[in-house]
């Protein structure tokens, strides 16, 4: 019994280290742009469709796959920054968001014009083999998939507080207009957060289909969905947050799929998500921002 | 060296600048004064690059600077503070100051990804520099959110000051504050901030406006009313009619 709880555990920390590196992404646009882009799961899809385009008809090498789903992630994040982000007024949150919302709609109809059958082969970035730990087992890819997470945690955490590009990135979140009076460019802090959100979410997309093997249309809406969720769970706006959101997520989701059943792990995630929203509105890392921030309003 | 020729300004039917014209007289302090509503705050925002006017020109050492952006105004060496105060309230103090000189970097080896805490000691040691003058370092590694108004204020001011500008425009610098604390805030300014630098001071007090500023300007209805030496000014019958009207 706790054998198979403790094995639950491992295999949704490995699952869920693919929806941490979603949340990742989707926490730093929030956090920077305090705007949801809801177009990053289906860009990180189209990205991802690209890859299987080249990897169908141009060579069958796993690299050039890599730098493909990179690549065109990181195009298709450009143009979905200058259409729904800069062109619009930063003050109309809603009008991004609903534009984000077309785009995606916009994103699959390529995908589905670039590779018209429903589901398609994505390569595994090496072969498949079960590790054993004891009595526990964890697949090699998953593992893999959760070093490169923790990785990728560590260079977005110097990144964003030990380099000076950093701290300008953080002030513009902070406060936009203040920023621009110590000089700081806002257009170029968005350009360059887009960037590294799309490098994450195509590195996020790569992981998640080549531990699957498969791709289909439905990989937008269901990054998305976990995605956001695990923000929503860790604390929007927080690095270590959306990784903890991810995590719980994925340990959640294994323990109702092993003991309930495969429906009640979809639901067991939104229901996650609406207790947490009404115990801790702001997430596990937010809720401690806020209490902080009312004390010192208070103060003031 | 700041020359705004016939800058108007509205906002709808409401016309905030009508046709003003400001010359700033270098390394002396300005007072901007008037009324609620006199089209203060609105010039300063003109003056930084907030607002475009609807006509006329600034000039910044012959400079046509009109209808450019906040970041140009700040790269030129212009700095202000801000009635409703703009910290980075998730930042500590430190890393509020360090923000300031973020686009300031002159050591071509520290590039964008060098750590500007421990590379440039020039700019560590500047603001440690200002910490120590404005009081602040104790409170180094508070977050911004975390200090009472009264420091608030003075990181605002600090963070001004870090990067040397040229101009500093300072917006109620003492709005809140006790008069204790407004008597320190007008011995900052005086002793720290505006030797060597050409000040615009906003501000309703008049005991503070009385003792740091050389010139005085009075605003009413968004045109210039008055202009002169600050002690003559202030006995003038023009402004004694907009304030108290006598």
């Amino acid at each position: 019994m706790i054998t198979d709880f403790v094995q639950n555990c491992i295999d949704g920390i490995m699952v869920g280290s693919g929806y941490s590196l979603l949340a990742l992404g989707f926490t730093l646009v929030f956090g920077v742009l305090k705007r949801l882009n809801l177009s990053y799961g289906p860009s990180i899809m189209l990205g991802a469709y690209v890859g299987t385009w080249s990897f169908l008809n141009i060579a069958d090498n796993i690299w050039l796959v890599l730098l493909t789903t990179i690549c065109a992630t990181v195009v298709i994040g450009i143009y979905v920054e200058q259409l729904c982000f800069r062109a619009v007024s930063k003050e109309t949150t809603i009008a991004s968001m609903v534009s984000s919302f077309a785009i995606w709609m916009q994103l699959e109809e390529i995908a589905l014009h670039l590779l018209p059958e429903r589901t398609y082969p994505f390569p595994a970035f090496f072969d498949s083999g079960l590790l054993e730990f004891g009595p526990f087992t964890a697949r090699s890819e998953y593992l893999f998939m959760f070093v490169v997470m923790l990785l990728l945690l560590l260079i977005l955490h110097a990144f964003i507080y030990r380099t000076r590009i950093g701290l300008a990135i953080r002030a513009y979140s902070d406060h936009p207009s203040a920023s621009a009076y110590m000089g700081i460019d806002g257009s170029s802090v968005l350009f360059l957060a887009f960037i590294i959100v799309s490098i994450i979410g195509g590195i996020a997309g790569f992981l998640i289909l080549s531990a699957d093997s498969q791709i289909t249309p439905f990989f937008g809406l269901w990054a998305t969905f976990k995605g956001l969720i695990a923000m929503m769970l860790g604390g929007i706006g927080s690095l270590s947050g959306a990784v903890l959101g991810g995590l719980i997520l994925g340990v959640i989701e294994a323990n109702a799929f092993w003991y309930g059943d495969p429906v009640i792990r979809d639901i067991s995630s939104f229901m996650l998500l609406f207790t947490m929203l009404i115990i801790r509105p702001g997430g596990i890392f937010g809720h401690k921002i806020e209490i902080h921030q009312k004390i010192a309003s208070e103060r003031v | 060296m700041f020359d705004l020729r016939s800058i108007s300004k509205s906002f709808g039917s409401l016309k905030a600048l009508d046709q003003l014209d400001l010359q700033l007289k270098p390394k002396i302090i300005t007072g901007l004064i008037g009324p609620n509503g006199s089209g203060k705050t609105t010039l300063i925002n003109i003056m930084t690059g907030i607002y475009a006017p609807d006509s006329g020109s600034i000039y910044f050492h012959q400079q046509n600077l009109t209808g450019e952006s906040a970041e140009c105004f700040a790269q030129k060496s212009i700095a202000r503070t801000f009635q409703n105060i703009r910290l980075f309230k998730r930042m500590t103090v430190m890393e509020n100051i360090m923000a300031s000189l973020v686009t300031k970097e002159k050591n071509k080896r520290n590039n964008w990804f060098s750590y500007p805490f421990t590379r440039n000691k020039f700019n560590l040691n500047k603001a440690h520099e200002v910490l120590e003058i404005m009081n602040l370092k104790d409170q180094r590694n508070l977050f911004a959110e975390e200090l009472p108004l009264p420091l608030r204020r003075k990181l605002e001011i600090a963070r001004a000051l870090v990067a040397e500008p040229e101009v500093i425009l300072l917006d109620e610098p003492a709005g809140g504050m006790t008069p204790s604390e407004t008597f320190e805030m007008a011995e900052l300014i005086n002793l720290h901030v505006a030797p060597g630098r050409t000040i615009v001071l906003i501000e309703h007090k008049m005991d503070l406006i009385s003792k740091i500023c050389n010139h005085l300007v009075v605003l009413n209805h968004g045109e210039k009313i008055v202009e002169g030496e600050t002690h003559e000014v202030l006995s003038h019958k023009k402004v004694l009619e907009a304030y108290i009207g006598i």
